[in-house]
């Protein structure tokens, strides 16, 4: 699905990490693991295409354009307007990518990650919703997007242990169905029972 | 849940669902669509302290500059606050992951500035006229309408522009207009120059037709080096 | 070694050319007759309109600058643009001040909106904008293409500046417009105008490439002592 070569990156002249490889097929969730500092959002960055520059390459499998499998979660954003509403936002960021919802699924979806009510999901705008309410509301876009492969960043930020475990088995039930995932993070909640492999960037840190 | 997702959107989907979150967004915190107007309200006010009561044969000109400035100031305003929305929550970065043409993403956002653009020109219009006491039927004129539509198709083109390559930029609120001003000198001159001569003498001569032409002109360049350029700022 | 010898080619032909300058003038001021209308005053044009062409030949190297760096996407191309955004500010401000001087005895003031200084001005001020851009984006890709588009937006608006102002002014007060050249003018003063404008093209380009030279080295200063410091 994915595969990375020999990718370095650094600013001025210090490196942050240099050859990195490793590929990434259907059913696999691959780590990214190091210190604060060591080039781990980067990395994500750089393979999602958000950061250009350094070397190696990054190849997605396929011709057409692997932003329409791929979805990404920001460490620290969710890309919300914070003057409209839950199902406004994401209704937005759906139709971009031509998903089809049943009447009903995204409000059933909602439900699940604790933001259940017509009021919550259509009338409070965004701004209103506490961090941890607005990181569901992205996780829960995250499983509407259906998307291949997700690209995660610190998904846990702001989760309570419920959205926690829930989470697990999303992206337990995202594997089995033969997804993908690349995850930086550094709560050990998240992988404890999900078989998968880790790439470690020592660095110096900072 | 489906890991089927094959599904994807045309170019004009794409523009109309980007278009209409915009206008969204816009209705959904109206300080946005407000604020330009209430500015252009206070510059008119402005003048009418500092400027006294024109005699006969400046009053055309005098009516012309008046709106022209107050739109122009309106239109700053408007245009600088282009990309507002996007700055938010990383909104851009989340844009540039999702499978969207960056053509389709400017293509939007100039229909969107020429659409609150429009009617931030409309609004300031009437409001001018009216404050300057003159006749409403001077507005529903064919060329004057033509010249403002023209002038709001360059400004427009001008201003998407410079938002996207001051997107990344410090202090970018005072870059703007910094860099607006100097470059929207010709759409203005023409456009004033053109106004003021139709209104003294309302007839389509040779120097009507060379301030349209050139009017014209700087349209086509500033709109044609939005679309390829404004692409590649955004990429 | 051959990059240090072509740093000290530049730096001399600067020199070189520098001291032609000089030649030219001393003939403008020595050589040429004076004008009858205006007197000794009107030999500032032998510095005015050289400082003027020089302007807008370096929004012409902004221009190509502008379009290598969005064309290969390097980041080194914007040297060039740098410098000629700065090498090109400072011939507009010279422009601008030496008919400020000549403005002063022949029309009475020290400025007026006549179309070349409307344009000047302007010209003045996009520079300047450009350098500020310059300095508001971190280094880094979005920098290049930024500052490269707005190279283009300037160059392609000098053009359309330059063709509206002078229409406008032409069209309100054609009797301001004071022209200096054409067949009014004596051939030694066109002899030593041309010669002008020839050598100060030649000191444009050279000092754009000299600047382009230091940018690219305070760079490599740069970077060479961040690394040795990690």
């Amino acid at each position: 699905m994915l595969s990375v070569q020999k990718i370095s990156f650094g600013f001025k002249n210090q490196k942050l990490f240099q050859d990195v490889s490793f590929n990434l097929e259907a059913g696999q969730l691959i780590r990214i693991s190091g210190a604060n500092g060591s080039g781990k959002s980067t990395m994500l960055g750089l393979i999602a295409g958000l950061i250009t520059g350094g070397g190696g390459s990054i190849l997605f499998a396929g011709d057409d354009d692997f932003r329409q499998w791929t979805s990404w979660i920001a460490p620290d954003a969710n890309g919300l307007v914070p003057t409209l509403s839950a199902t406004e936002n994401l209704n937005f960021w759906l139709e971009l990518r031509g998903v089809k919802l049943k009447v009903g699924s995204l409000q059933t979806t909602l439900g699940r990650w604790g933001l259940s009510g017509d009021w919550i999901q259509s009338s409070l705008p965004v701004a209103k919703f506490s961090t941890g309410m607005k990181r569901r509301l992205a996780l829960a876009k995250l499983e509407l997007e259906g998307s291949k492969l997700w690209l995660l960043d610190e998904p846990l930020f702001g989760l309570d242990d419920g959205a926690c475990k829930q989470f697990r088995d999303s992206l337990d039930r995202h594997l089995s169905a033969g997804g993908a995932s690349l995850v930086v993070t550094h709560d050990d909640r998240l992988l404890e029972r999900i078989r998968h492999q880790t790439i470690s960037l020592g660095g110096t840190g900072l | 849940m489906t890991l089927k997702n094959t599904a994807r959107q045309t170019w004009i989907e794409n523009v109309r669902t980007l278009f209409a979150h915009s206008l969204r967004v816009d209705i959904s915190s109206k300080e946005r669509l407000i604020t330009p107007i209430f500015f252009a309200l206070i510059i008119l006010m402005l003048f009418s302290f500092a400027i006294p009561e024109p005699d006969v044969a400046m009053r055309s000109r005098m009516m012309v500059a008046e709106s022209q400035l107050a739109i122009f100031f309106a239109l700053q305003i408007a245009f600088s606050r282009t990309f507002e929305s996007e700055r938010i929550d990383r909104t851009f970065d989340h844009l540039r992951l999702s499978p969207i043409s960056s053509s389709a993403f400017i293509t939007s956002k100039i229909l969107h500035v020429l659409f609150i653009g429009g009617g931030t020109m409309l609004c300031t219009g009437i409001l001018s006229v009216i404050l300057q006491g003159q006749n409403m039927g001077q507005m529903a004129d064919p060329v004057v309408l033509g010249a403002a539509f023209l002038t709001l198709l360059g400004l427009t083109g001008l201003g998407v522009l410079l938002a996207s390559i001051t997107l990344n930029a410090e202090g970018h609120q005072i870059l703007f207009p910094l860099l607006y001003f100097p470059l929207s000198v010709p759409v203005l001159l023409c456009s004033t120059e053109g106004l003021v001569h139709w209104l003294d003498t309302y007839k389509w001569d040779s120097t009507m037709r060379g301030w349209s032409v050139m009017l014209i002109a700087f349209d086509i360049i500033y709109l044609t080096l939005t679309i390829l350029l404004g692409t590649e700022a955004v990429d | 070694m051959t990059e240090r010898k072509s740093k000290f080619t530049l730096a001399n032909s600067l020199t070189v050319l520098l001291a032609m300058l000089l030649g030219q003038w001393m003939l403008a001021w020595l050589w040429v007759p004076v004008d009858e209308a205006q007197g000794d005053v009107y030999r500032v044009i032998y510095l005015h309109v050289p400082a003027a062409f020089a302007s807008f030949l370096s929004a012409g190297v902004l221009l190509i600058g502008s379009l290598l760096a969005l064309r290969s996407k390097d980041e080194h191309w914007l040297n060039l643009s740098r410098a000629a955004a700065e090498v090109g500010l400072l011939f507009t401000l010279l422009t601008l001040a030496t008919g400020s001087i000549w403005g002063k005895p022949t029309w009475g003031v020290w400025w007026t909106w006549d179309a070349r200084l409307t344009t000047s001005f302007l010209l003045a001020l996009m520079y300047g904008g450009w350098i500020l851009l310059f300095g508001a984006i971190p280094q880094g890709p979005s920098r290049t293409r930024s500052c490269s588009i707005l190279g283009v937006m300037i160059a392609a608006d000098v053009p359309i500046i330059y063709k509206s102002v002078t229409w406008w002014r032409t069209l309100h007060q054609p009797q301001t417009i004071l022209r200096t050249g054409g067949s009014t003018m004596d051939s030694d003063m066109l002899c030593v105008l041309l010669s002008g404008i020839a050598i100060m093209a030649l000191v444009t380009v050279n000092m754009i490439l000299v600047r382009r030279e230091t940018l690219r080295l305070e760079q490599e200063l740069e970077e060479k002592s961040l690394g040795g410091a990690s």
